[in-house]
């Protein structure tokens, strides 16, 4: 778990961006200067439809609060369909580990455009936000069972 | 040593070590064996059976076949630690390793398991030939099987998918077990087998209500809850009965424990591309099987902290026999299932003379598609025996 | 080595291998003579295609050692076809043997696995012109292990056949025995709407996250990674499953819950918009857990959200779920 220096829980966030639209939208809000919470780990992906649900169930597992794929704006994909195709993974993705029973907001999904820094800053917003009052991340979480002590049960 | 060679009779045949008890007598057996020591016993778990602790007479599930889990898991858990290890890193280089062994979870013995079959009480021996061996001795399987003491329950009605006679035991078989209790109608006998047994029984006698030792019974008193008298000679008559009619049940007819002969040269038999071709590769045989004992070996590891696993693990999957170059010894589910039966029927029982086999049936039980063991057994019987008839 | 299959003299001597009947089912003496008529064209069309060396193998269902078991056989002669049977206990799906499968084959299917046979034909994990496909009309399979709890004093269908909408392949060389009765109401092969076939899962949806997140806990927590599931489904074919990879290692080695439950997640999401719900994962779990729970969730999903339902006739060719779109897919959930 993520102290900050006052020693409250800080969420750790994984955001994987699209390289042609979202991250660049990263780098505009950066460069435009624009304030948004320092709860994201970005990881560079060329595509929306690159991150495998896996990646995602990993990063839970690996102790993540929360995580969020961004891509681009439908029509928008730079392999055409990428994002299409993603959008029904992720929606049936969400809606699965929603039903056994992991919180709604844990993972997260936009499209944002390379133009769009204030969209970036504002969704990040959100989700930090959400993924705060959810607190800690608890299930699937698997590092924190490895923390727990070694040893079988039996 | 506990293997049969440690069998210590206290009795031989007759009434000494051997105790009688009501069958209401049996919830404070079993409460009294729970206030002195940590308990294993079946109970149910959605469906299903395994050995758990247990903290009342009312949490047992008095079986009636096999646990759905074998005995094995108590001794050989699906997975445990074998050391811990962290990595010291200081300016970004890599220090020293500190490695930290594990403790086979010693701190949770004595343990006593109440209500295994003898069957599995028999797997014990089978795996102590592995793991505590002349040739190697594992400190955590050995930790745990000094500090277990196994109660056994005869099986007075053997299932459909016994065979326990034709693999060298039976329902009534002692091997394994420090203390054996057989149902033998109206009663039960409890029979002490080892020193470690009559220690168990030790303080629950005159404790428990309707238990008591055989030797006492002369004159025939009636137990609380029994009306007629019971003489020590009528209840050893009634336990040879209940042994006959239960053995009689399941009569030893499935070629295992001497088809290794015939095995030697059937490797290259064609007879496999046939036997294997409904197995669908998976390891509900294996996994339940209480004598099936390959496993693996892996680092789970988060930054630089980590531990040693040792995990269950079947030659069923082409993963357990895959090099890293790539190539795979046994490539295909027809080397593999070879493989299975082989080393239960054959190589065992050159390395250690005996068959990897109890005729428990729970892989006759379990398979999705019905691969008998005991037909593959008979298949490969007769396939040795017309190739010889041929020869 | 004819007798490599049965094993008549031995099995007998161990345990009956009597026939296990609907007789205490409303339909079932009307299944059981159905049934027969079945079995009796399975064999003669199998003797045929065997003996005019158009299938080179024959999948289909033997006698099992027990008196609720039935088992799959592989019959390469023409005479050998009398071994071939065909009644409520043929629970199997064959179609898990044929990716990979050498030669010609034939093959018995009921409804759901001829889903399964559309799938793998769509994905190309099989070749339709190596096939003879042998259809029966299904009145739905007997659950084995629900009538053991139950003491066998009851016929329990099994509950993919309780909510079965299509109990016959939607492509077919064959239908054996032709048809087989009309379809019960409620029953196996029922489309009416007269019952809801996800009722189930609605209910279960409606409960507490909270209680959802223990039950899964409770069931996978039993899971002992056999991974009889995924090989007794005719839908896992991959030759490395993601939960055998090595780099990247998805499923820890240490079976901690969170690998357990990461490998039913990882497994469910592949099956989105495969799975035909034959049940197979679930008869074959040891453990009984019931993987229906998920799969049935991703079927009624696919439906609902993208009206793909999976080797039904009307879309038995279409492409995987995740290999298309449409540019009206559900948005709403995307910030
Ligand atoms: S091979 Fe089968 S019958 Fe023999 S001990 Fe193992 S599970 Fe039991
Ligand atoms: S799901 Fe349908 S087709 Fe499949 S066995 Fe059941 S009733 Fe038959
Ligand atoms: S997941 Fe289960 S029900 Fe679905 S196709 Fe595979 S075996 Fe059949
Ligand atoms: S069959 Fe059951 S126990 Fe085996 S891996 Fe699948 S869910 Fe787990
Ligand atoms: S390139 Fe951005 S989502 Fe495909």
């Amino acid at each position: 778990m993520k102290m900050n220096q006052e020693g409250e829980w800080e969420p750790k966030i994984v955001a994987f961006l699209c390289n042609w639209c979202s991250y660049a939208g990263a780098d505009l809000a950066g460069t435009s200067r624009i304030q948004y919470p320092p709860n994201v780990r970005v990881i560079r992906v060329p595509c929306s439809g690159r991150v495998d649900p896996l990646l995602i169930l990993k990063c839970l597992q690996r102790g993540a609060d929360g995580v969020l794929v961004s891509g681009c704006h439908p029509g928008d994909c730079h392999y055409i369909a990428g994002n299409y195709l993603a959008r029904r993974k992720f929606a049936m993705l969400k809606r699965l580990i929603e039903y056994l029973g992991v919180e709604e907001g844990r993972v997260q999904f936009s499209w944002v455009s390379a133009a769009e820094g204030e969209k970036f800053a504002d969704v990040i917003k959100t989700v930090t936000r959400r993924v705060r009052e959810l607190g800690p991340a608890r299930k699937l979480v698997k590092v924190r069972e490895m923390q727990g002590g070694a040893g079988a049960s039996l | 040593m506990h293997g049969t060679a440690g069998l210590d009779r206290t009795g031989g045949p007759g009434v000494a070590g051997v105790s009688v008890m009501s069958k209401e007598g049996l919830a404070g057996f079993l409460n009294g064996l729970i206030a002195r020591f940590r308990v294993f016993a079946p109970v149910q778990e959605a469906g299903t059976t395994r050995f758990a602790p247990v903290s009342s007479a009312g949490e047992v599930m008095m079986p009636t076949t096999v646990t759905s889990r074998p005995l094995k898991e108590l001794f050989l858990p699906p997975s445990e630690t074998l050391l811990e290890f962290e990595v010291e890193t200081s300016g970004g280089m890599v220090g020293e390793v500190k490695v930290e062994p594990a403790e086979p979870g010693v701190g949770d013995m004595p343990r006593v398991v109440f209500g295994a079959r003898p069957c599995d009480a028999r797997s014990l021996l089978l795996l102590d030939k592995v793991f505590d061996s002349t040739d190697y001795k594992d400190g955590h399987y050995i930790a745990r099987r000094r500090g277990t003491a196994i109660i056994s329950v005869a099986c007075s009605e053997p299932a459909e998918i016994c065979f326990c006679t034709s693999t060298g035991g039976g329902p009534f078989d002692e091997a394994g077990s420090d203390v054996i209790l057989e149902d033998v109608g109206d009663v039960y006998l409890i029979k002490v087998i080892t020193e470690r047994g009559a220690g168990l029984l030790a303080g629950l006698e005159g404790v428990v209500p309707g238990f008591r030792r055989l030797s006492e019974q002369a004159e025939g008193d009636a137990l609380p809850g029994q009306l007629l008298p019971l003489l020590p000679e009528q209840l050893l008559a009634a336990e040879r009965n209940a042994k006959e009619r239960a053995e009689a049940v399941i009569p030893a007819l499935v070629p295992a424990r001497g088809i290794h002969e015939k095995l030697k040269g059937m490797f290259e038999h064609e007879c496999w591309g046939e036997l294997y071709r409904k197995c669908l590769g998976c390891a509900a045989c294996a996994y339940l099987c209480p004598t099936c004992h390959c496993f693996d070996i892996a680092d789970e590891a988060v930054d630089n902290k980590g531990r040693r696993v040792r995990c269950w693990d079947a030659c069923m999957f082409p993963m357990f026999t895959l090099h890293a170059s790539g190539h795979n010894p046994r490539p295909g589910r027809k080397e593999r299932f070879r493989q299975r039966v082989m080393h239960k029927f054959s190589y065992f029982m050159e390395n250690n003379g005996d068959i990897a086999c109890v005729g428990c049936g729970r892989c006759i039980e379990n398979c999705p598609v019905n691969m008998d063991i005991r037909s593959v057994l008979a298949s490969l019987d007769a396939v040795s025996a017309a190739s010889a008839g041929t020869v | 080595m004819s007798d490599l299959l049965g094993v008549s003299g031995i099995m007998s001597g161990i345990g009956g291998m009597n026939n296990w009947k609907r007789d205490s089912d409303v339909n079932g003496a009307a299944a059981n003579e159905a049934a027969d008529r079945v079995a009796q064209d399975i064999r003669r069309i199998a003797r045929k295609l065997l003996s005019d060396g158009e299938v080179d193998v024959f999948i289909g269902y033997g006698q099992g050692t027990l008196p609720s078991r039935v088992t799959p056989v592989f019959i390469t002669r023409p005479e050998d076809a009398d071994a071939l049977i065909w009644d409520a206990r043929c629970e199997n799906d064959l179609v898990v043997y044929l990716p990979g499968i050498e030669g010609k084959a034939g093959v018995v299917v009921k409804g759901c696995d001829g889903r399964a046979l559309a799938r793998l034909l769509a994905e190309k994990q099989v070749e339709r012109d190596r096939l003879k496909i042998v259809a029966v009309e299904c009145a739905g399979v007997i659950d084995r292990k629900s009538v053991k709890r139950d003491g066998g004093n009851r016929v329990h269908l099994h509950p993919s056949c309780q909510v079965c909408e299509e109990r016959t392949a939607p492509v077919y060389d064959f239908l054996a025995g032709g048809a087989t009765g009309p379809v019960v109401p409620g029953g196996p092969g029922d489309k009416s709407g007269s019952r809801d076939p996800f009722g189930e899962i609605r209910e279960f949806e409606a409960r507490a996250s909270e209680e959802r997140w223990n039950y899964f806990s409770q069931e996978f927590d039993r899971c002992i990674l056999c991974y009889a599931c995924r090989q007794a489904c005719p839908l896992c074919y991959c030759p490395e499953c993601f939960a055998d990879r090595a780099t990247p290692k998805w499923i820890g080695k240490d079976r901690a819950l969170s690998d357990k439950m990461v490998f039913h997640l990882g497994r469910a999401i592949h099956l989105a918009g495969r799975c035909i719900d034959c049940g197979a994962c679930v008869r074959a779990c040891p453990m009984g857990i019931d993987l229906r729970k998920l799969t049935r969730k991703m079927e009624k999903d696919a439906r609902e959200l993208f009206g793909y339902e999976a080797g039904k006739a009307a879309a038995a060719g279409a492409l995987p779920l995740f290999a298309s779109f449409t540019r009206e897919d559900p948005d709403d959930f995307i910030l």
